[in-house]
């Protein structure tokens, strides 16, 4: 509709935001970067913190062996090189995605990684759809109907998410829906062993799937609610409301045209958070409900003393979360026309 | 003429820690079509929630109106279930509010603001209700009209923003135009221009104004008649040049005593005047038992303070809630 009378200058209009939106992308990616970089630089500080080196560890693991033999063995991994030498090695290494061998699992760091991390974002994906999605809906539906039977109720069972730890959630739901009824699987991400087509193969994860996602999406799910309530009622005391109300707009349209739509926002904020706090989570849904993920990879990396495995993990983690935090910027900065990106 | 918009006794209360507390009490008013009526009174006098209550857009709860009566050509508004009273505004009763800057909403454009007025109270597709919103800001003289269309209000200035909701306002042709103190919070030389555009506006589609206002200024530039207000009743009603020419109300002399000193900035001049009279407006649930205006009033007198002084016609046909005036003109 608007496409038939822009005129040329609405065009330039346009280009002219285009750039100015390029040159913020290109900012922010410079950001993320830094970051990123100062995130490896700590993850090698720490590293060689820690008293002795990788050295020591294969020595005690494999028993014995003469002072000659560990000096030939730190001189042929570089260790034996100063510091800042070994920094800028480690810090090439990272940038190559080399992030050394798993030791335990006789693969590179890397390839574990991989093929760990379908699963985790699947898990990670699929909860923040489910919170975020009830979150506004419940929201949406209690600030509609503020201070009734209905608003409390939905503020109850928030308060219930809020407080139930998500461990135990987890098993409760693997007693009553795995167990007692027997309607979903409540370990691993699919039947072993079975012969499905994709379409089967896609149901069989999507119900693994569910409870997990449902148990980590839970606290989150609490946490959207009471905010998208929060910021909606704030919304509704707002002078443009009265104006869409003297426009004659119906309390329904008022609602999603007007009132959801900048109610909204500060959740997206929030999006970008809920992102470091599910890997955390992740480790636990993942180890309650035998998920192959890497939250799971990390709690077995911790047992096992995988120090590189354990770093390659963190480093990951982080740049999982940094571009996270980048996507979140990007979606509030095309939401909100006010967000001038300069 | 007959009037369009006949007021009756309007009652509006707000529920408080101590039950209901009347902020609005026993207000009638009315407005023939191409007329302009001013509402005028200090800050707290009511005269929003007057407005408010006619366009019944107060939230309720807290709000609720207690009585009286609201007649449009009359219907009496204050009856009508929520469809029919949607129906009236925006289409034949329009309102424009005090604060331009947060008045829009700021992640529409103010184009699908005007077009989703248009679209809900006529029958009109999408391109059309955009080429008319195109035409409209036209109208309230925005330059560059057909950009400006597609644009978020941040990137417009307070009295652009104005312009905006006045072309949405009058977006589809309403008998009636609120306008509760729309220039307040603009310079004075934009204030100017969108004074000079209301009237100018009034004369092409003919709609009745009521102007809300504590700027007397805009009054004598604009205004046919003009309401006193004072803590939520009306003191005085009378035509502009007879007003200005004799107060006949204490508080009417009051207001105007300010006025001639008003020079450049007008803002300046409207917080001057409040400090002309001695004293604040009282709050609604701490009125005196007489004439709410008795404690700052210069010629007050014991009856004032014990009985509450009805709004009452005199032989002139002018009227006053003043126990004063209502014996010396009887
Ligand atoms: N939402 C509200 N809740 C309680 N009291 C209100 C509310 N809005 C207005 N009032 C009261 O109503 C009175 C009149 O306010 P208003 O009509 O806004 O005055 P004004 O003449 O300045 O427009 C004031 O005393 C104010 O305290
Ligand atoms: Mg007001």
């Amino acid at each position: 509709m608007t496409m038939a009378t822009e005129s040329v200058g609405a065009g330039a209009a346009r280009r002219a935001s285009r750039e100015r939106l390029a040159r913020y992308l290109a900012r922010r990616f410079g950001q993320a970067a830094i970051t990123l970089i100062a995130i490896v630089i700590l993850n090698f500080v720490i590293l060689h913190l820690a008293p002795g080196d990788a050295i020591d560890v294969l020595a005690g693991e494999s028993g014995g062996a003469g002072p000659e033999y560990l000096a030939q063995m730190r001189k042929s991994y570089g260790l034996d090189q100063p510091i800042y030498v070994q920094m800028v090695q480690y810090l090439w290494n990272v940038a190559q995605l080399n992030f050394g061998f798993s030791f335990r699992n006789n693969v590179s760091v890397l390839e574990l990684i991989m093929s760990r991390l379908p699963a985790t974002l699947l898990l990670m994906i699929a909860s923040i759809l489910l919170s975020f999605t009830a979150g506004v809906l419940l929201g949406v539906f209690a600030a509609r109907r503020v201070n009734t039977f209905a608003d409390n109720a939905v503020s109850v069972l928030a308060l219930l998410c809020y407080a139930t730890p998500l461990f135990w959630f987890g098993l409760m739901a693997i007693v009553l829906f795995t167990v007692k009824l027997g309607w979903l699987p409540g370990n691993g991400m699919y039947t072993i062993a079975a012969n499905f087509n994709w379409f089967e193969a896609t149901i069989d994860v999507l119900r693994h799937l569910a409870l997990p996602a449902l148990s980590l999406a839970l606290f989150h799910m609490a946490v959207y609610t009471r905010l998208m309530r929060a910021s909606m009622l704030e919304i509704y005391g707002l002078d443009y409301i009265r104006t869409a109300r003297a426009k004659g707009l119906s309390q329904r349209r008022i609602a999603f045209r007007h009132v959801l739509p900048n109610a909204i926002l500060p959740m997206v904020t929030m999006l970008g958070l809920q992102v470091g706090a599910l890997l955390g989570g992740a480790v636990l849904v993942e180890t309650v409900f035998g998920w192959p993920g890497l939250g799971r990879l990390a709690f077995d990396a911790i047992l096992q003393r995988d120090h590189n495995l354990l770093i390659g993990i963190l480093l990951f983690s982080s740049a999982l979360v940094i571009v996270a935090n980048l996507i979140t910027d990007l979606v509030y900065a095309m939401l909100d026309p006010r967000i001038e990106v300069a | 003429m007959a009037p369009i918009l006949e007021v009756r006794n309007l009652r509006t209360q707000f529920s408080g820690p101590n039950g209901y507390v009347t902020v609005v009490d026993g207000v009638s008013l009315t407005l023939a079509q191409g007329e302009t009526l001013a509402i005028v009174g200090e800050s707290g006098s009511g005269k929003s929630v007057t407005a408010m209550s006619i366009l019944r857009v107060l939230p309720e709860p807290p709000a609720r109106i207690a009585g009286g009566e609201v007649l449009l050509e009359g219907r009496d508004l204050l009856k009508l279930d929520e469809e029919a009273m949607r129906a009236v505004r925006g289409h034949q009763i329009s309102m424009i509010f005090q604060e331009p800057m947060t008045s829009l909403n700021p992640v529409m454009t103010i184009g699908d603001q005007i077009v989703e007025a248009l679209c809900e109270h006529r029958d009109i597709s999408q391109d059309d209700a955009f080429a008319e919103a195109v035409a409209l800001l036209e109208r309230v003289r925005i330059p560059d009209a057909k950009r400006r269309v597609l644009e978020y209000p941040h990137r417009l200035s307070g009295g652009m923003r104005q312009r905006v909701m006045i072309a949405m306002a009058l977006a589809c042709r309403p008998q009636i135009l609120i306008a509760d103190e729309p220039t307040t919070a603009l310079d004075v030389t934009v204030q100017a221009q969108i004074l000079t555009l209301l009237a100018k506006l009034q004369s092409e589609f003919g709609m009745g104004i009521l102007l809300i206002t504590h700027n007397l200024g805009v009054v004598a530039r604009v205004a046919q008649r003009v309401m006193v207000m004072y803590a939520g009743r009306v003191v005085e009603e009378a035509p502009v040049g007879p007003l200005f020419k004799h107060p006949l109300h204490p508080y009417t002399e009051g207001l105007l005593g300010a006025t001639p000193r008003m020079h450049s900035d007008a803002e300046e001049g409207a917080r001057q005047r409040l400090v002309d009279i001695p004293g604040t407006v009282p709050l609604p649930d701490k009125l005196p038992p007489g004439c709410a205006f008795a404690p700052r009033c210069p010629k007050v007198f014991d009856r004032c303070l014990k009985e509450r002084p009805e709004l009452v016609t005199n032989r002139d046909g002018r009227k006053t809630a003043c126990f004063l005036t209502q014996e010396r003109t009887a």
